[in-house]
């Protein structure tokens, strides 16, 4: 498909998604005003609503997406689990494709995890509705798919919108949005043309495990202001480049004209 | 192939849906002059219930929806030799905020069981019947055009799913190409679809062209057609990420 490249050069934007639709706009109000501490009563609010949640996992369950990437590592994601320093709750969501069988026994596999950990869940119904509470009540927002097969995952888009931060490996829309350790949180790509899908699933899962342990949850639970700040940059560049008006204006202005 | 416009309007099922969605939804905010035309899947993309242990059951349930309009238009698309009918529905633009979207549906009477099968799932599994969506769609959503007289001067695919429109327009190539728009979201090789040609044609999916003249429209001679290779080169624009 060298065909489809032909044309990137004058191309409108990435996908994106509709601010009006997707966006918090109390979050949105409250870092204009420099209200740091309402953003954070607000956030708190809508995790109250979708129960607490720290990070999400959603999506198709297709293979390359690897939903249960966190799980590569069995004692390093129980130690994660477990951690009572710096507790987290897991929430995996999504639809299968239903003639996947594949995704739909990765997705019972992850169901049978959860009933081991009071603070993992495996949600249905993965919709517009569930999705939007999730990620209002996301501070997290995990994408893991392996380079280079994830065409877009937007997902993150309208997580970010939410004050979600993106943790996510550098694939689909991440490149053009990401700033590591501004607006989100990038995992080192691995060298994947020189490695087999194993290699590269190790890979990830080690800097996936250390970038959570090290780094995403200490800042979350001890340095609030820096996280905050984070929070403000992603909700900032999310709508900047990434608000569907934007997309829906240069399709209209460039490419049907 | 899919909007996810609101949660009640249960005809997505992920990303590209949403992607659409938020388009339709800022296309109507900006009040740019389209309409979005679409399919009624009659079962959705599934009700995702559990079993007893949890586990995932699929569910296929009837979604009724009270606020879409019956527009009174019908018309048929040929398909496998037999002329199947479709009937358009009208979701108007103040319901949920979106641009004005026609959705076409062939489960209604004048089909017989086979015929109404086919707007049933969203991406059905079954190869015949997924090219049978693919003209209800493309074929189909042409036709309701040049029903409504809406003269469109851009004929825009979200995905190669509604293909079979370019070769509705096929007077000939160049003004295909004036008019049709490709964008795609999956450049990878394998995220692109591809059927028998024979099977295209012997289902009518390129509008009773010869395979000489697809050939040439498309510089396709394999076997196997490329659904979106053939957008590429048929569209004027076209943008992969």
């Amino acid at each position: 498909m060298g065909e489809a490249w032909r044309y990137l050069r004058d191309r409108p934007h990435h996908e994106c998604a509709d601010y009006r639709y997707w966006a918090d706009t109390e979050l949105y109000e409250a870092a204009a005003r420099g209200d740091d501490a309402h953003l954070a009563v607000r956030k708190k609010e809508l995790k109250r609503r979708a129960f607490l949640t720290v990070a999400d996992q959603t999506g198709r369950f297709a293979g390359y997406k690897r939903a249960d990437l966190l799980l590569r590592d069995r004692e390093w994601f129980e130690r994660l689990v477990s951690n009572t320093q710096y507790p987290v709750q897991l929430i995996w969501a999504g639809k299968p494709y239903p003639a996947d069988q594949g995704a739909i026994d990765l997705f019972n596999s992850l169901v049978q995890l959860s009933h081991r950990y009071p603070n993992v869940a495996v949600l249905t119904g993965y919709e517009l509705a569930l999705s939007k509470l999730l990620k209002q009540g996301a501070d997290i927002w995990l994408n893991n798919p392996r380079i280079p097969r994830e065409a877009s995952g937007t997902s993150g888009m309208t997580a970010a919108m939410n004050g979600a931060l993106n943790l996510s490996t550098n694939d689909g829309w991440i490149p053009e949005f990401i700033k590591p350790g501004v607006n989100g949180f990038l995992v080192p790509e691995a060298d994947y043309r020189h490695l087999d899908v194993n290699e590269q699933d190790n890979h990830d899962a080690y800097h996936l495990y250390e970038l959570l342990e090290k780094h995403v949850l200490p800042m979350y639970y001890q340095r609030q202001q820096e996280w905050t700040g984070m929070v403000k940059q992603s909700m900032a560049d999310v709508r900047v480049a990434f608000d569907s008006g934007r997309m829906a204006r240069e399709y209209y202005d460039k490419l049907y004209v | 192939m899919e909007f996810a416009i609101d949660q009640a309007l249960e005809i997505y099922s992920g990303g590209l849906g949403f992607l659409t969605g938020s388009h339709m939804r800022s296309a109507h905010d900006l009040g740019q002059h389209m309409v979005g035309i679409g399919m009624l899947w009659k079962l959705g993309y599934y009700d995702q219930g559990r079993n007893e242990d949890q586990t995932l059951c699929v569910d296929w349930q009837q979604k009724l929806y009270a606020y879409l309009e019956d527009t009174g238009i019908t018309f048929t698309v040929n398909i496998h030799g037999a002329d199947v009918w479709v009937k358009a529905y009208y979701l108007p633009p103040y319901v949920f905020g979106s641009a004005p979207l026609y959705l076409l549906t062939t489960d209604f009477a004048e089909n017989d069981e086979v015929s109404r099968t086919i707007s049933y799932r969203l991406y059905d599994g079954n190869t015949a019947t997924k090219l049978a969506q693919y003209m209800v769609l493309g074929i189909g959503g042409g036709k309701l055009l040049d029903l409504l007289g809406y003269d469109a001067e851009v004929y825009h695919l979200n995905e190669a799913h509604a293909l079979p429109v370019a070769f509705h327009l096929h007077n000939d190539k160049a003004e295909v190409h004036k008019r049709l728009v490709f964008t795609t979201h999956t450049p990878e090789e394998a995220g692109n679809e591809k059927h028998p040609f024979d099977l295209c044609l012997e289902m009518g999916y390129f509008g009773g062209l010869s395979k000489a003249v697809v050939q040439e429209a498309t510089g396709i001679y394999d076997d196997s057609f490329n659904l979106s290779l053939a957008a590429l080169r048929l569209a004027k624009g076209e943008r992969g990420v």
